[in-house]
């Protein structure tokens, strides 16, 4: 694996960036989907071959690894968690939304709009 | 034939996936299964007449964890009907699903087209080493028989070539409509 400059991975699609989110503990592919429904209320649901795709792409990155918890409850199925670099990612990520937000907030508030 | 068993001999190809796909619901609702399908040939089991959403996905990945995939298919509500060539068929109950695709987002769709434009891309280039190879054999030497031989496989070369162009161009453009819609 190659470790890029951090910011060539931005920006994530919103269904990478929850799956992320999901990951800074090992859980397995449908306790990500779970995840994601909760921690969006509900707004992303994630289709499973999106989901797939995107851990595939994300451990080729490095993004994420796969892990053997020490209690597996479910053996069949397999755990992930974020790498060190993917944490880097989905923080630098976390900050780029923050600035845009923060930069448009006056303007978009002089519209009206909040 | 039995009437519990249905085979349709049936050419669609990856570019009309969506008819594919509405023709099978089609088909589930007249209470006819697909249970298998091979090179066109579908075959399908009778049942209780039922409404569910068939899916098509497509993994080029040889080292792909099948076992993995499934089971997350399956985790979310999508059975795993048959395999064929790299084409996975998943079908959910219509009145169960969550979601009713398979894929939630365009970037992971067009990656999904992508990886079969690779595979496409591959079998060109096989077929265009065979085709040049072709043109400079020499022929000075051929019987008749194996001269025309010759000129048929040559014709069946070129055949292919220009349609797997062909399909390349059309699932382009499917790549293309979904860029534009990000």
């Amino acid at each position: 694996m190659v470790e890029q400059n951090i910011s060539d991975y931005l920006p994530l699609t919103e269904a990478t960036y929850y799956i992320m989110l999901s990951l800074t503990e090992a859980i397995h592919g449908y306790g990500i989907m779970q995840n994601v429904e909760v921690v969006s209320n509900g707004r992303v649901v994630l289709g499973p071959g999106t989901l797939y795709g995107a851990l595939g792409k994300l451990e080729n990155e490095g993004l994420i690894k796969q892990v053997k918890p020490e209690e597996v409850v479910d053996s069949r199925r397999k755990y992930y968690v974020l790498t060190e670099y993917g944490k880097k990612v989905v923080k630098m990520e976390y900050q780029r939304i923050k600035k845009m937000v923060h930069e448009s907030e006056k303007i978009i508030k002089k519209m009206g709009g909040v | 034939m039995s009437n519990r068993i249905k085979r349709v001999f049936k050419l669609i190809w990856a570019w009309n996936e969506g008819k594919e796909e509405k023709w099978l619901s089609e088909m589930a609702q007249k209470g006819w299964f697909l249970k298998n399908y091979n090179f066109g040939l579908y075959t399908f089991f009778r049942g209780d007449a039922d409404n569910y959403i068939y899916k098509l996905d497509y993994r080029s990945d040889l080292n792909m964890d099948t076992q993995e995939y499934k089971s997350i298919f399956a985790d979310s509500g999508w059975e795993h009907v048959t395999q064929f060539l790299g084409w996975h068929y998943f079908r959910t109950r219509e009145d169960e699903c969550k979601y009713p695709d398979i894929y939630s987002d365009n970037t992971s769709k067009i990656q999904k087209y992508k990886g079969l434009l690779r595979v496409l891309a591959i079998i060109i280039i096989v077929n265009l080493f065979n085709f040049i190879n072709l043109i400079f054999l020499n022929q000075d030497r051929f019987s008749l028989f194996e001269y025309n031989f010759m000129s048929i496989f040559r014709l069946i070369v070129i055949a292919t070539l220009t349609f797997l162009i062909y399909g390349m161009y059309r699932i382009w453009k499917i790549i293309k409509n979904l860029e534009d819609e990000l």
